[in-house]
């Protein structure tokens, strides 16, 4: 499917696609995805004008066996245009998750602004996750940036919360609340945050 | 209230504690003092039940009960309270969020009715306004980005929250200033009751100068090595810790 964001539009999308950015838009893509089955999702965005941005926001839960695969493309081939991208992932049981993301920027894209964050959480020993983070920069006086970063529930916090009287699977539940916050705030209508939330925390 | 008896701790197979014994009255405030390393936090922390330490030997008996037993939120629904030397940050957890989870924990095992979000939130603003606390933390994280002295009056709060009857306080004098120093003390010496104790881990004479300990320790080595009435840190002030009287 391909989706056009007209020039000066803002476009708040979700689901796989392709993504066409004009000049001055902007692409808020929130995507949260749930997994049991082995599930893969492709999502490319292109900015076809200068001044365009984009912020990508992706959560993807996955459990028993199923492996959650996302592939997330962004193709800077004009100047002056702005992504960011942060993918969490949510994996528990013998889940396994791959992220893969390429951020091109081409040889002509002066004064790229391009992000890409990866954060998972390991909610089981046999939960596997694979991140592959790639940056390729053809273009000169650009900014970009990219992290990884793979563990489990932080043990201190989980301590610190227990001591407070919270019994372990409360404790668990809040880190594993936090640790989503960060892409559930993106979605601005306050009913159907509080809706995905509960999803979020039922599924886990 | 604490009985402790000879316990003795390792991290690992390095041993930190050697044999300490400590027994703290309903109604009493001890004071631990001794050099860096020595295993103050150690202790406190093998209070809380973190699972790091392993006990090698020793009793430890709260309230009647065999403490080393008990998960660590069992003992903290008990009323024991550690304000921890390095609180912990939470990013994407709401101060007020958990806040109202650890009282509404401790009221349920008091067969009592949980407090909604109104009823707390007066009840949390009056322990702000007694800690002069912005209510803007209300708002943030837990802990994340606060200062360092700001952990220490978040761990203050949840000590006037949650009115346990023995609060362990892993230096929370340090890193206060001057007037945060005052007034977390006066926070600590309003909940003094004959039926609630304390054990303030500390550095400084200063923090003694307001909440007024019936006795101080020296904890050097993993052992308890000096105990005496509350004059003993004035004299650690003065001769340090290497000359013993
Ligand atoms: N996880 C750990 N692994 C190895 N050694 C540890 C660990 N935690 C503590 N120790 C060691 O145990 C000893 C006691 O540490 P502890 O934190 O109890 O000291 P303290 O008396 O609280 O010191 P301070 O006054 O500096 O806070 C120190 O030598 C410390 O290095
Ligand atoms: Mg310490």
């Amino acid at each position: 499917m391909k989706i056009r964001v007209k020039e000066g539009e803002i476009l708040r999308g979700r689901g796989e696609g392709q993504y066409e950015l004009e000049a001055n838009s902007h692409l808020e893509l929130t995507q949260i995805t749930f997994a049991d089955t082995n599930l893969s999702q492709t999502f490319e965005i292109v900015f076809l004008g200068e001044g365009a941005s984009c912020n990508l926001s992706f959560l993807d839960l996955a459990k028993n066996s199923g492996h959650l695969e996302s592939i997330i493309h962004v193709k800077h081939q004009v100047p002056n245009c702005k992504s960011v991208l942060v993918h969490k992932g949510l994996y528990n049981d013998a889940a396994q998750g791959t992220f893969k993301a390429m951020v091109e920027v081409a040889p002509h894209a002066l004064d790229t602004d391009a992000s890409q964050l990866h954060r998972s959480l390991l909610l089981s020993p046999t939960a596997k996750v694979h991140a592959e983070p790639h940056l390729q920069i053809q273009a000169d006086a650009v900014k970009c940036k990219h992290g990884v970063s793979i563990g489990q529930l932080d043990d201190k916090a989980l301590f610190y919360l227990k001591t407070r009287g919270l019994d372990e699977p409360t404790a668990r539940r809040f880190l594993i609340q936090g640790f989503a916050k960060e892409i559930l705030d993106h979605i601005p209508d306050v009913e159907s945050r509080a809706q995905l939330e509960q999803q979020v925390f039922a599924w886990i | 209230m604490l009985e402790i008896k000879n316990l003795k701790v390792n991290i690992g197979d390095k041993p930190i504690l050697k044999g300490v014994s400590l027994k703290i009255k309903p109604g009493e405030v001890h004071a631990i003092m001794g050099p860096n390393g020595s295993g103050k936090s150690t202790l406190s922390q093998v209070l809380a039940g973190h699972s790091d330490y392993q006990v090698t030997h020793g009793s430890v008996t709260f309230k009647g009960h065999d403490l080393l037993k008990q998960a660590p939120e069992e003992r903290a629904l008990n009323g024991l309270f550690l304000a921890f030397q390095y609180p912990v940050e939470i990013p994407g957890v709401n101060n007020t969020y958990f806040l109202k989870a650890a009282l509404n924990a401790k009221r349920k095992t008091q067969n009592l009715p949980e407090l909604d979000a109104l009823d707390f939130l007066k009840l949390i603003k009056e322990k702000m306004a007694l800690l002069k606390m912005d209510e803007a933390f209300l708002q943030r994280s837990v802990n994340e980005g606060f200062s360092g002295g700001e952990k220490k009056r978040n761990e203050a709060l949840q000590i006037a929250l949650l009115e346990p009857d023995l609060a362990i306080l892993d230096e929370t004098d340090s890193g206060l200033d001057i007037d945060a120093l005052k007034i977390v003390a006066e926070s600590i010496n309003a909940l003094r009751s004959p039926k609630r104790s304390f054990l303030l881990v500390t550095h400084y004479q200063r923090l003694l100068d307001y909440i007024i300990p019936d006795y101080v320790h020296v904890l050097q080595n993993g052992q308890i090595t000096q105990s005496g009435g509350k004059e003993l840190a004035l004299e650690l002030e003065q001769s340090g810790y290497e000359n013993p009287r």
